[in-house]
C-alpha cells in the first residue's frame, strides 16, 4: 500500500479522537458509571459495559488505544511499515520491565499476564514464553536470544535491565530513521531526539534533587544523537545545581521547573505536553505527511492518558477543579 | 471477707499489725497509681504528637500516589509494587515501667526499597519505607499505653478495695473486738469487785 493511502486514512481515524472540550467535560465526572455513560456513544461505550472496577477501566481504555494503533503497520507501505512497527515497540518495552519487576517479585504467570498492554501486531517477541520464564535471568536470556533488543552481558538488576532496553529501543529507532521519507525525517528526528532530551533531563533532575545515585544516572542516561549528548549532561551534573540545566536548557524550561517542584508526576506530564506541542507546532503545509500519522499516534496516546488520568482521578476522588492540570491534552 | 474472728486481745493485736500493712500497701499502690498516671500522660501527650505527624505524612503519601497513579497508570504501580524491597529486622524487647511490662522495638535494619525501583517511584517507596519506622514507633506507644491503662486500672480497683473495702472492714473489726474485750474486761472487773465484796461480807459474819 502507498504512503498516501496510509496518511489519508490516518486523517479519518483521527477525526474519531474526542474532542478537547468532551475530554475537558468528562473531567468533571463523580462516578466512573457516569464516565463510562458519557463516553457509551463513542468507540470506548462497548468495552466499558462490562468495567467494574478502575482495572476494568484501565484495560478497556488500553485495548481501544492498542486497537487504533494495529491498525497503522497493516496500512503502511513496507519501509514505513518498519517505522511505525519500531517506534509502536515502546509499549512493548513497557511490557517487558513490567514482567520484569513482577517476575522478580514472584508474581504469578495469570497475574502477569493480566497487566500486559496487548500489543502483539508490533511485538518481535513471544510474550508468552517470556511470562513463563521462571525468573528475571531466564527473562533476559529469551530477550537476547530473540535478537529483538541488544541487551550488554551483564544486566545488573531491573533498573539496568530497563534502562538497557530503553537504550536499544532508540538506537533501533534512530537506525530506522532512514525508512521515513525523507521530507519528514528531520522533523521525526527532532521529534525523537526532544523526547530523548527529556528523558535525560528528567533523570538528572531526579539526580540533583538527591532522589537518584549519581552512579545510577549514569546508567541510565541515553545517547542522544539529536540533542544534548550524554557527556554534556554528566558533565552539568557535576556541578550539581539545578540552575545550570535551567541556563543551558531555556527551551526546557517549563519542564525543568515542574521536575525542581519536587512532584515526581508533574514532569511526566509536562515531558508529554512538550513532545506534543512540538508536534502541534510542525503542522505541515501539504495535507499529504508522514508527520501526520506520527501525531496521530500521539494524540491517541494523549487521549488514552487523558481517559486513564480522569478514571483514576475518579477513583481517587480528586477533586473535578484539580483533574485538569493532570491531563496532556487539554 | 472471712478473717475467723476471734475476740481475743491476741487476734486484736494481730489484726492491727494487718491493718498497719493494709495501710502501707494502699500508700504504695496510690503511689504506683499516681506513678502510673504520669507514664500515661506524657506516653499520650508523644502520640498525639507521633500520631499528628504520622496523619501528615500519610496525607502527603497518599496524594502523591494518587498523582503518580493518575500520571503513569495501574500497571506501573502494581508491578512496582513487585520489586522487593530489602527485608526490615527489629527484635521487641521487653521493658519494665512499674512493674508493668511494655514491649520496645530495636529496629535493627531500617526498612531500605533497594535500587530496583523506578525512579519516578523510588521517591513514593522511600516516603512510605520510612512511615513504617514512625508506624512501628505509634504501635510501641500504643501498646506501651495498652498495658499501662490495663495495669492502672487493675491498680485502681486495688486501691478503692483497699480504701473503700479492706481497711473500713480493718477498722470496724478492729473497733468491734476492742469494745467486745473491754465490755468483757469491764465484767470480769465488777465480778471481781461483787465476790471480793461477798467474800468481805462472809469474813465480817465469821
Amino acid at each position: 500500500m502507498s504512503l498516501t493511502y496510509l496518511i489519508c486514512r490516518t486523517h479519518g481515524y483521527a477525526s474519531k479522537l474526542l474532542r478537547k472540550d468532551l475530554i475537558r467535560e468528562l473531567a468533571t465526572c463523580r462516578s466512573l458509571q457516569q464516565l463510562a455513560e458519557r463516553l457509551s456513544d463513542t468507540e470506548y461505550g462497548p468495552r466499558l459495559k462490562a468495567a467494574q472496577t478502575i482495572l476494568d477501566f484501565e484495560k478497556a481504555l488500553a485495548e481501544v488505544f492498542v486497537g487504533r494503533l494495529s491498525a497503522l503497520p497493516e496500512l503502511a507501505p513496507s519501509k514505513v511499515k518498519d517505522f511505525i512497527k519500531s517506534y509502536l515497540r515502546r509499549y512493548e518495552i513497557q511490557n517487558l520491565v513490567w514482567i520484569a519487576r513482577m517476575k522478580l517479585g514472584g508474581a504469578s504467570e495469570d497475574e502477569i499476564r493480566r497487566m500486559l498492554i496487548p500489543v502483539k501486531g508490533v511485538s518481535k517477541l513471544d510474550i508468552e514464553l517470556l511470562i513463563k520464564a521462571k525468573n528475571l535471568s531466564e527473562l533476559i536470556k529469551a530477550i537476547k536470544k530473540s535478537g529483538a533488543y541488544l541487551l550488554p552481558k551483564e544486566v545488573e538488576n531491573v533498573i539496568d535491565f530497563e534502562a538497557e532496553l530503553w537504550r536499544s529501543y532508540y538506537a533501533q529507532i534512530f537506525k530506522k530513521l532512514s525508512r521515513v521519507p525523507v521530507s519528514d525525517r528531520q522533523d521525526v528526528k527532532n521529534l525523537l531526539g526532544l523526547e530523548l532530551d527529556l528523558v535525560n533531563l528528567k533523570i538528572c533532575m531526579l539526580s540533583v534533587a538527591g532522589k537518584l545515585d549519581r552512579r545510577l544516572v549514569k546508567k541510565l542516561l541515553i545517547d542522544n544523537p539529536a540533542g544534548a549528548s550524554r557527556s554534556k549532561l554528566i558533565r552539568l551534573l557535576s556541578e550539581g545545581d539545578e540552575k545550570i540545566f535551567l541556563e543551558h536548557f531555556p527551551r526546557y524550561r517549563s519542564f525543568l521547573m515542574s521536575a525542581a517542584s519536587g512532584d515526581d508526576w508533574l514532569p511526566e506530564v509536562e515531558k508529554f505536553r512538550i513532545v506534543r506541542r512540538f508536534a502541534e507546532s510542525r503542522k505541515v503545509s501539504k495535507f499529504v505527511n508522514f508527520f501526520y500519522v506520527l501525531k496521530y499516534i500521539m494524540d491517541s496516546e494523549a487521549e488514552y492518558r487523558d481517559l486513564r488520568s480522569i478514571a483514576i482521578a475518579v477513583h481517587h476522588g480528586i477533586p473535578p477543579e484539580s483533574r485538569l492540570r493532570l491531563l496532556v491534552s487539554v | 471477707m472471712s478473717l475467723g474472728v476471734r475476740y481475743t486481745r491476741g487476734f486484736l493485736l494481730d489484726l492491727k499489725r494487718r491493718l498497719s500493712f493494709v495501710r502501707d500497701a494502699h500508700e504504695l499502690l496510690e503511689m504506683k497509681r499516681d506513678q502510673l498516671i504520669r507514664e500515661i500522660r506524657n506516653a499520650i501527650a508523644k502520640l498525639k504528637k507521633i500520631r499528628g505527624e504520622i496523619e501528615e505524612e500519610v496525607e502527603e503519601l497518599y496524594r502523591d500516589l494518587a498523582l503518580i497513579h493518575v500520571t503513569y497508570g495501574s500497571q506501573e504501580l502494581l508491578s512496582a509494587s513487585w520489586i522487593p524491597g530489602e527485608k526490615m529486622e527489629l527484635e521487641i524487647l521487653p521493658r519494665i515501667i512499674m512493674g508493668v511490662e511494655v514491649p520496645e522495638l530495636k529496629i535493627l535494619k531500617a526498612p531500605s526499597v533497594g535500587e530496583n525501583y523506578p525512579p519516578h517511584i523510588i521517591g513514593l517507596a522511600r516516603k512510605a519505607s520510612n512511615l513504617i519506622v514512625k508506624l512501628l514507633e505509634l504501635a510501641e506507644l500504643e501498646a506501651m499505653i495498652e498495658r499501662i491503662a490495663e495495669d492502672l486500672r487493675m491498680t485502681n480497683v486495688r486501691v478503692n478495695a483497699l480504701e473503700k473495702v479492706v481497711i473500713p472492714t480493718y477498722e470496724e473489726l478492729i473497733k468491734r473486738i476492742g469494745e467486745t474485750i473491754d465490755q468483757s474486761q469491764l465484767e470480769e472487773f465488777m465480778r471481781v469487785k461483787l465476790v471480793k465484796k461477798a467474800l468481805a461480807k462472809r469474813r465480817e459474819a465469821v
